[in-house]
């Protein structure tokens, strides 16, 4: 029999050499606990406080400090609607849709609706925050006339008449960083309640009970899961998600839900309900514009309606709450009937709570799920985009331009850009097609420019830089220099006929010159040009050599003014100071920007009066405060009188000479012009104005190579095209006769004052005291 | 000259020529086209913001005004004074230029004008334009 083991008289087991171990073990244990356990329980907790401190930080760091990049956003210029306008024209119309207003039926409901219904127009405008006023956007009443044209504007209902109203711009682009998001954030207020209401209906709908994590939504979750085999709610609340966009990523890990909940239960500490709705609101992700993702409900309101949020409808309200859980998959453009099914169900929802009655609900159901983007992407201004850009850029870093949200205000009309980029791809194709031996020969595709600018007031209103901008960002308005031709002469003429010049330089546009082969010794070499036509006109009135644009006529009349005389006003009138004086400058020999030839010509269109270009307006920050503002600015060139003068020869041009195509083309409008074609037909130019609006379009290859037609045949088409539909809706303008011009009808053979018996008469201009007095000796008898 | 009330004849002459532009739209064949109307109102406006002291104001309508119409001498004259307020003597001189050849021929207005085509070459280092 075994020996028992002896008690332990202290009531204790003897211990053996394991069981003392063991209790070593433990004594060490809990001794170590005792020692380090609280450092070390304070350690976690204050490693857990510092944590907690460091988000509540970053949370108020975000809360109140930048949220969100903001690009600027760049805008056309508005358009004035007064009593005289035609408004029931396409034009006008294109003008309404590329702004989001839509036609309507019956009376407008809401701000973008318009009905033209007879005589009668009535406009609900959008509100719009001008950079010195807001529109808040009103329904206004106006009366046409048989044709179309306004005649009385007021307010509807009786309110008060007015005399002019402004169409907002529109935005036609923006400078973003690399994050290429497009938001507006605005104030809770601003957002209608049924929105809010319908975000919570589907996303949160404790939000206001909860204090961050809601754990009936997170047990709902887990049992919708557990049931389905795979992730399919995630039970986070308003505020996890309003986490996860500011703070962490979309990793699907225990550790990133934990920090995502501590983050949202801290917040909620922090802030109010609504500063986190508000921010909710303007953070989310709504949806994809090309590379542009659209954020927050403001942007996407405009994005998928063409409106504000208080502006949208039930169904849109639905509709953009619908949207949330997966834009792209349930896109309204692109996948209606999946997001008018879930727009359903939120309707639906919105029903239940009580937030719509049963009327409402119905009719909602019966609207149509329409996101057509109405105002966004339609105007096509990328040349002009770059333009405005690169001033810009050489005034305000691109980081504060990409985040600070200014807006900038151009000057751009967006429906003469439309037509301009229709007009010039339209007929560079038809030139293509009609000479395709010429272009395949040449290898490469035809291209072409053309800007167009108020003379007046310096600001560009269209820009085609291209036929097309995505196979070719070079912009052949601004960085291109090609020969104008021609369209140089009107320079020469205005150095002729111009008050400043005397003696045998000084010219009447009636005095004759001879058109005959001619040598002019420069610089020890000697210049003789030729006519187009090969062939030469003997004596020829001043206004013959411009009409029919003759060289050597020109040339004759350059070497008596003097080289240097045409080079220094050529410069005075805008081209660059490094034009050089040598005689084949007079014919165009120096090659020049089209937007030169935009400035020269503006001066004989605004009558001798030079306007800097002006392409950016203003700069206001988000707070609509001016960063930048330029006026028009502008300089007396030359002589109003020798603007005139010119602008008259060149008027015939337009109704006799090289121009005369454009009024068989339908063009009516008074308008002075100059077609221009350089050596072997490379380079095909028009330069032509109105006293509203002038035009230049040049037409060639890159690679200068001849396309075979004259400026008269590629670029006036084109011309002809764009002013004629830009001015579509315009009254006829005349160009003013200033001061010291005395009009003339003289016999257009012989210059003397014309008679019953004259055949040709034109009425010629004259500087005071210059006309003729003497009647033509050829019909004298009459 | 930074006397508004400087320009009362041609302000006065202002709504004259708008009251004559109305009646001639009102006419069966009217002389004038009816940018020319809406350029004179906006002139009116824009004297009514420099009325209130608002520059900026008087200098966007004015632009919007010559930009309908450049033949507005009243709009010219406007922004000679808002340029020559703001500082921009040789702008300011290029638009008072321009509305003398622009405004109507009425020795008060045009003497108006003189008087502000003087205060501002006192403003103006260089040569003044012509």
């Amino acid at each position: 029999m075994a020996a028992k083991k002896p008690r332990s008289t202290s009531g204790r087991s003897r211990s053996t050499p394991r069981s003392r171990a063991r209790f070593s073990f433990v004594r060490l244990a809990l001794s170590l606990t005792l020692v380090v356990g609280p450092p070390l329980v304070a350690a976690t907790a204050l490693a857990a406080w510092m944590e907690y401190a460091e988000i509540e930080k970053r949370l108020v760091e975000t809360f109140d400090g930048r949220r969100w990049d903001f690009p600027s956003q760049i805008y056309s210029d508005s358009y004035a609607v007064y009593p005289g306008l035609a408004v029931s024209s396409d034009a006008f119309k294109r003008r309404l849709a590329t702004l989001g207003y839509k036609p309507v039926p019956g009376r407008p409901a809401r701000r973008g609706e318009y009905q033209l219904a007879g005589q009668e127009m009535k406009l609900w405008l959008h509100g719009f925050e001008y950079p010195d006023h807001r529109e808040p956007g009103r329904l206004l009443e106006m009366r046409l006339d048989r044709e179309g044209r306004v005649i009385r504007i007021a307010e509807a209902d009786g309110g008060a008449e007015i005399y002019e109203f402004l169409l907002e711009p529109a935005r036609i682009g923006g400078v973003h960083g690399a994050s290429a998001e497009q938001r507006k954030a605005v104030g809770i207020d601003e957002i209608p309640v049924a929105l809010v209401r319908a975000v919570l209906a589907v996303e949160d709908r404790r939000f206001f009970e909860h204090s961050g994590v809601d754990g009936r939504a997170l047990a709902r979750a887990m049992v919708v899961n557990l049931r389905s085999g795979e992730v399919r709610q995630g039970g986070s609340t308003l505020t996890q998600q309003l986490m996860k966009n500011f703070f962490l990523t979309d990793e699907r890990t225990l550790s990133r839900k934990f920090r995502e909940a501590v983050m949202a239960v801290a917040a909620e500490q922090r802030f109010s309900k609504l500063e986190i709705l508000e921010n909710y609101l303007n953070e989310i992700y709504l949806g994809q514009d090309g590379a542009f993702s659209i954020h927050g409900v403001w942007e996407a309101s405009q994005f998928y309606f063409g409106v504000e949020p208080s502006d949208l409808t039930v169904a849109q309200i639905a509709t953009l709450a619908a949207i949330i859980r997966a834009p792209n998959y349930y896109s309204p453009q692109r996948h209606p009937e999946r997001a008018r099914e879930r727009r359903d169900l939120v309707l639906g929802m919105m029903h239940a709570q009580g937030d719509i009655d049963a009327g409402t609900y119905e009719r909602a159901l019966a609207e149509p799920v329409v996101a057509e983007a109405p105002g966004r992407g339609e105007v096509d201004a990328p040349y002009f985009l770059d333009h405005v850009r690169r001033d810009l850029l050489g005034r305000y870093p691109k980081d504060v331009l990409s985040r600070e949200g200014y807006r900038i205000f151009t000057t751009l009309d967006p429906e003469l850009q439309e037509i301009a980029e229709r007009v010039v791809r339209e007929n560079v194709a038809e030139i293509e097609a009609d000479h395709a031996e010429v272009v395949a020969k040449v290898g490469q595709p035809l291209q072409a420019a053309l800007i167009a600018m108020n003379p007046r007031t310096g600001a560009v209103v269209a820009m085609v830089g291209g036929r097309d901008y995505r196979t070719s960002q070079f912009n052949r308005v601004t960085d291109m220099r090609r020969q104008p031709g021609s369209t140089f002469k009107p320079i020469v003429m205005c150095a002729a006929l111009g008050s400043e010049q005397v003696g045998a330089a000084h010219f009447r546009p009636t005095d004759k010159v001879m058109d005959e082969r001619m040598r002019w010794e420069y610089g020890g070499e000697v210049w003789s040009p030729r006519n187009y036509e090969e062939k030469f006109y003997g004596l020829v009135s001043v206004r013959d050599v411009l009409e029919h644009s003759l060289n050597s006529a020109t040339a004759r009349i350059s070497k008596d003014i003097g080289i240097r005389p045409i080079r220094d006003l050529a410069v005075r009138l805008g081209m660059d100071p490094k034009l050089q004086a040598f005689p084949a400058i007079v014919l165009g020999g120096w090659p020049v920007p089209p937007f030169d030839m935009a400035q020269v010509f503006s001066v004989f269109a605004a009558g001798g009066v030079r306007a800097n270009p002006l392409a950016v307006r203003k700069v206001v920050d988000r707070d609509n405060r001016a960063i930048d503002g330029r006026t028009v600015e502008i300089s007396r060139v030359i002589p109003a009188t020798d603007a005139y003068m010119v602008t008259h020869l060149l008027a015939g041009v337009m109704e006799r000479g090289t121009g005369a195509a454009a009024r068989r083309k339908g063009f009516r409008h008074p308008a002075a012009g100059k077609t221009g074609t350089s050596n072997d037909y490379k380079d095909a130019w028009f330069v032509g104005f109105t006293p509203d609006l002038l035009a230049v379009v040049w037409v060639g290859f890159d690679q200068a190579a001849s396309l075979g037609l004259a400026g008269s045949e590629a670029a006036l088409p084109i011309w002809t095209d764009f002013m004629r539909q830009a001015l579509a809706d315009h009254p006829h303008t005349s160009f003013q006769i200033p001061e010291g011009i005395t009009l003339v009808d003289v016999d257009k053979e012989t210059g003397g004052l014309a008679t019953p018996s004259c055949n040709k008469v034109v009425r010629e201009a004259f500087l005071a005291g210059e006309e003729p007095h003497a009647y033509c000796p050829d019909h004298a008898r009459f | 000259m930074g006397n508004w009330e400087a320009f009362a004849h041609a302000s006065a002459a202002l709504d004259r020529q708008v009251a004559a532009l109305v009646a001639d739209q009102a006419a069966a064949r009217p002389r004038h086209s009816p940018a020319e109307l809406a350029s004179l109102r906006l002139a009116q406006r824009a004297r009514d913001m420099t009325n209130e002291g608002r520059v900026e104001a008087t200098i966007d309508l004015a632009e919007r005004a010559i930009a309908l119409w450049g033949g507005n001498g009243f709009a010219n004259l406007w922004l000679a004074y808002a340029h020559h307020q703001s500082g921009r003597p040789r702008t300011a001189e290029a638009f008072a230029s321009r509305a003398g050849s622009a405004l109507p021929a009425d020795a008060y207005v045009l003497g108006e004008l003189a008087g502000l085509r003087a205060s501002i070459r006192a403003n103006m280092s260089g040569p003044v334009s012509r």
